[in-house]
C-alpha cells in the first residue's frame, strides 16, 4: 500500500469502517511508515478530542418555550403535509432526484407546447395564393431569399387576369402588364438568389 | 365496560400528548448538534424550533418502527439546508459562552468515554471546548455536519450517508476532509498533543 492511498484510507480506519483485510494493510503500512503514522495519530486525537466535546445545554426556560411553540403550531390542511411534508422529511437525494423528475417533466410539457404553437402558427399563414390575391400580384410574397414557410406552397404563379371592373389600363382586351409575376418568381426557391 | 379502539395512523398527528414527550425526549440532542453547527445560541434555538416544528406540522409521515433520532437529524440536516440560503452570512459573537462552559462543567463526565474521567482531562477538555467549537465553524457546511454527526453524535458512515442523503462515499471523503482540515487548524493553533511534543509531520 502506498502512502496516497493509505492517506484515504486512515479516517475509515479511525472510525471502524474498513473491513479486516484493507484495515491489516492500512495497519502495516502505518507500523512502517511515520509520515502516515503521524497522519494517524493526529487525526485520531482531532477525532477523540471531538467526541469529548461537552454536551450544550439550552437555557432553562427553553424546553417550555419551545413546547408552548411547537404544540401550538396551526394544523396545515392535507394536500400540504402531503406535498411540504414530503420535502421537508426527505433526504438531500430523493430531493435532488425530485427537482430532476420535475424539471425534466416541465421541459417536456414546454417543448409540446412550443411545438403545437409553431405548427398552429404555420398552419395559420397566409400561403401563396391567398397571400398574393390578398394583395394584389405587385406584392410577391417570394422576394427571392427562401423564408421558410413559403416553400410549401410554391407552385408556378400564375399570371392574374385582368378584370375589366378595375378598369385601369383602359382597353378592354389588353391585359394589364403590372400583372405579370417578377422573373425570379418562376424559378424554385432553392436556386432564388 | 371497555372498549378497544385501534388508533388509525394519522390519529397522532396534532396529538399533543405523544409529541410532548418526544420534545422533551429529544430537544436536548437536536439542540447540541444545532449549536455545534452553528456556534451560537440564538441559531441553535431557532433550529431546534424549526426542526420540532416540522416534526409536529408532518409526524404522520414518520414510521414509527423506525427510530424517532433517524427522523430527526435529517430534518434537522434539511433545516441546516434550507436555513443557509435564507440567511444572510453573519457572525455572530455569543456573549453567554461563558456561561455555557460554566454550566456544562457538571455534565461533562456524562459524556467522556471511560479512560478520560480523571478531572485533569476534564478541566484540559473544557479548556478545549471553545478552540474546537471555532475550528469546526471555520469547517464548509458539509464537513462540519459530516464530523459532527460521526465524532459528536457516533452515528456509522450508513446513518450519515441516510441523514445527509448522499452515498458512503461521499461521507468518507468529507468526514476525512472535514477531520483534516480540523486536524491542521488545531495543530497550527498548537491543541494537539502530539503536535506539542513535536511529533507532527
Amino acid at each position: 500500500m502506498n502512502c496516497r492511498r493509505a492517506s484515504h484510507l486512515i479516517s475509515a480506519l479511525i472510525d471502524g469502517e474498513l473491513c479486516g483485510a484493507e484495515a491489516l494493510r492500512l495497519r502495516e503500512h502505518i507500523e512502517q511508515c511515520p509520515v502516515c503514522r503521524a497522519d494517524y495519530e493526529t487525526l485520531r486525537e482531532t477525532k477523540q478530542l471531538l467526541s469529548g466535546m461537552a454536551v450544550v445545554e439550552p437555557r432553562p426556560g427553553f424546553e417550555q418555550d419551545l413546547l408552548n411553540y411547537v404544540l401550538s403550531a396551526p394544523c396545515e390542511p392535507a394536500w400540504k403535509r402531503a406535498i411540504v411534508g414530503w420535502w421537508q422529511t426527505t433526504d438531500r437525494r430523493n430531493r435532488m432526484r425530485a427537482a430532476a423528475a420535475f424539471a425534466a417533466l416541465s421541459l417536456a410539457v414546454l417543448a409540446l407546447s412550443v411545438r403545437g404553437t409553431l405548427q398552429t402558427a404555420s398552419s395559420a399563414l397566409p400561403s401563396y395564393e391567398r397571400l398574393s390575391m390578398a394583395n394584389g400580384a405587385w406584392a410577391s410574397p417570394l422576394p427571392g431569399r427562401d423564408v421558410g414557410f413559403v416553400h410549401e406552397t410554391v407552385d408556378r404563379p400564375q399570371p392574374v387576369r385582368y378584370q375589366p371592373s378595375q378598369g385601369l389600363c383602359g382597353a378592354d382586351s389588353m391585359p394589364d402588364i403590372r400583372t405579370i409575376p417578377p422573373w425570379h418568381t418562376y424559378l424554385p426557391v432553392s436556386s432564388a438568389p | 365496560m371497555k372498549i378497544a379502539v385501534s388508533q388509525p395512523r394519522t390519529s397522532h398527528w396534532c396529538d399533543s400528548d405523544i409529541f410532548d414527550e418526544y420534545v422533551r425526549r429529544y430537544y436536548r440532542l437536536a439542540y447540541n448538534i444545532a449549536y455545534r453547527m452553528s456556534g451560537n445560541h440564538a441559531d441553535a434555538e431557532d433550529i431546534t424550533q424549526e426542526a420540532f416544528i416540522r416534526a409536529y406540522r408532518f409526524f404522520d409521515r414518520y414510521d414509527p418502527s423506525l427510530p424517532f433520532e433517524n427522523w430527526l437529524y435529517r430534518i434537522i440536516a434539511n433545516v441546516f439546508i434550507d436555513d443557509v440560503r435564507r440567511r444572510p452570512k453573519v457572525k455572530l459573537q455569543s456573549l453567554d459562552q461563558t456561561v455555557t462552559a460554566r454550566s456544562t462543567a457538571g455534565e461533562v463526565h456524562l459524556e467522556l468515554p471511560d479512560d478520560s474521567t480523571n478531572p485533569e482531562t476534564m478541566m484540559m477538555q473544557a479548556a478545549l471546548d471553545e478552540p474546537l467549537q471555532r475550528a469546526l465553524e471555520s469547517l464548509p457546511r458539509d464537513f462540519r455536519h459530516a464530523v459532527i454527526l460521526a465524532d459528536i453524535e457516533g452515528l456509522s458512515y450508513e446513518e450519515i450517508a441516510a441523514v445527509m442523503g448522499c452515498s458512503l462515499g461521499t461521507v468518507r471523503s468529507r468526514l476525512h476532509r472535514g477531520r483534516k482540515l480540523m486536524r491542521n487548524r488545531l495543530l497550527a493553533e498548537n491543541y494537539l498533543p502530539s503536535g506539542r511534543l513535536g511529533g507532527e509531520k
